[in-house]
């Protein structure tokens, strides 16, 4: 197999991973249309035909599906002409089909000029990346995750029904909406303070605090670069400064003990660690705060624990406060 | 905060009065499956906004679908770190969207998306409707004789969408 860019190369290994069909990449491929008897395509040269460089994979074969990628490296984002062109062969490949359906859908990493758009939800053809209808700027990594995800839903989609998403601009936006959705996510994974365990996905606050909430504490540790609350399930959350993981399958025995500095109530009066560790084991996650350079859990609605890099802080929350001193 | 995204939806020209809660499965399907032909755009609003209904007009609970049908690997199209996204495109479900009139349009929802990421919340009044779109959310707008997609943090006042329901705020 021979590619003429890695672009080209990339797509197809995701796509022969994605689709896990048979997928071909041919180069100055002389595409022709199935039905030639046609008044309307009789020419001196013969029937339409256009040598193109095209990842090709059947999608399903009742009714026969095949998709048609063209991968777009620029150095600036890809231009109507573009667009115009691969819609034009795909769409003149429908149109003198003997029974298969093309679907067209163009890859290029730099993006595309505002102007493609109408031309491409017109022709049905799909986007990668999305126009999002400003500036945006995606990196190539996420360029080609998003092409992944599109060709699993694809084909998901096409086992399921696909009929509807042959009328413009079905096709085109079913991509967009299996795509557009990186945009947030980029912009999380910009800041990437919050990381998932053990998928390694960046993750929120919000999906932080779901999955540990109503968790109880078994213990706590302090490592070299921050300090773990261990929780029920054989959940974790380790907070580090700028990054805080979280979820199951993280290690203790990769993280060197260390004493950490511990303080009790609000005024932060010095304690021992095994007063901090016996107070809020067996407690249960009831809340929690990020709060830039700690991150806070209420536990059993009566307790803060604060996690610090250094250590941790424990405040009693009841009132009124000089009855509640720990 | 997650937020639900139903798109491709075909809506039905026809209005279901507010109160037309039992409306027979018959009536519902001469409705949606014979008249069912204009495109509406796909909204992004958060979930628990959302009116989503089956075929005889009962409420569904977004939360309770999504868990429900995230454990069939069939109908999940994508289920990873950008977010979910299921196919209810054959259950005959459809979202009621609200009219200045005090009717309901149902769209026909083919798949819902709960991205993990959900961008910006705005509030938007359209037509009498003041609801809570995702701030990616595309409009279609009516400028002269041309439509044109405009994201819900672009939307001004006065604009007139496709479907013909005024900008207000």
């Amino acid at each position: 197999m021979s590619f003429k860019t890695p672009l080209e190369e990339q797509c197809f290994e995701i796509a022969r991973r994605a689709l896990g069909t048979p997928v071909k990449i041919e180069h100055n491929r002389r595409i022709q249309i199935e039905s030639a008897l046609f008044p309307a395509v009789a020419a001196f040269k013969g029937p339409p035909a256009k040598e193109v460089d095209v990842i090709a994979a059947d999608l399903i074969d009742q009714p026969k599906v095949t998709l048609l990628i063209s991968c777009k490296e620029f150095s600036k984002r890809a231009e109507p002409a573009h667009v115009q062109e691969w819609a034009a062969v795909v769409r003149t490949m429908n149109e003198y089909s003997a029974g298969t359906v093309y679907l067209g859908l163009i890859v290029s990493p730099t993006g595309f000029t505002a102007g493609c758009e109408a031309w491409a939800t017109s022709h049905n053809t799909a986007l990668i990346p999305p126009l999002k209808g400003r500036n945006l700027v995606f990196s190539g990594e996420a360029v080609f995750r998003m092409l992944e995800r599109a060709l699993i839903a694809l084909r998901r989609r096409a086992l399921l029904k696909v009929d509807d998403l042959l009328a413009p601009p079905e096709f085109f936006d079913f991509v967009y909406s299996v795509v557009s959705d990186f945009e947030g996510h980029e912009e999380v994974a910009q800041e990437g303070r919050y990381l998932a365990r053990p998928s390694g996905w960046i993750s929120s606050f919000g999906e932080m605090y779901a999955s540990l909430a109503g968790h109880v504490v078994e213990d706590l540790a302090a490592g070299t670069n921050g300090t773990t609350l261990w929780l029920s399930g054989g959940l974790g959350c380790r907070f580090a400064g700028a990054r805080v993981e979280f979820g199951t399958g993280m290690q203790r025995e990769a993280e060197p003990l260390r004493a950490p500095q511990c303080l009790k109530n609000i005024e932060g009066e010095p304690c021992t660690f095994d007063f901090v560790r016996s107070t809020v084991l067996g407690s249960r996650v009831t809340s929690a705060a990020d709060f830039g350079d700690y991150l806070e859990f209420g536990l059993d609605e009566r307790l803060n624990l604060s996690l610090h890099i250094a250590g941790f802080h424990l405040v009693s929350t009841e009132s009124p406060i000089d009855q509640h001193r720990l | 905060m997650a937020t639900l995204r139903c798109f491709r939806c075909k809506e039905a020209p026809s209005h279901i009065r507010a109160g037309c809660r039992r409306v027979s499965e018959r009536q519902y399907s001469q409705r949606f499956d014979t008249e069912s032909r204009r495109v509406v755009r796909r909204l992004a609003t958060p979930g628990d906004q959302h009116i989503l209904v089956d075929e005889n007009g009962g409420r569904v609970s977004v939360a309770d679908l999504v868990e429900q049908l995230r454990h069939d690997p069939r109908r999940v199209l994508a289920d990873d770190e950008i977010g979910l996204i299921v196919y209810v495109g054959d259950l005959r479900l459809y979202e009621l969207r609200p009219t200045e009139s005090g009717e309901f349009i149902a769209s026909k929802v083919t798949q819902i998306s709960r991205p993990r990421f959900p961008v910006r919340i705005l509030r938007k009044q359209i037509g009498a409707r003041v609801f809570s779109v995702t701030a990616d959310a595309v409009f279609v707008v009516r400028e002269k004789d041309v439509l044109k997609k405009v994201r819900a943090e672009k939307l001004k006042p006065g604009m007139m969408l496709a479907s013909g329901e005024k900008v207000f705020r």
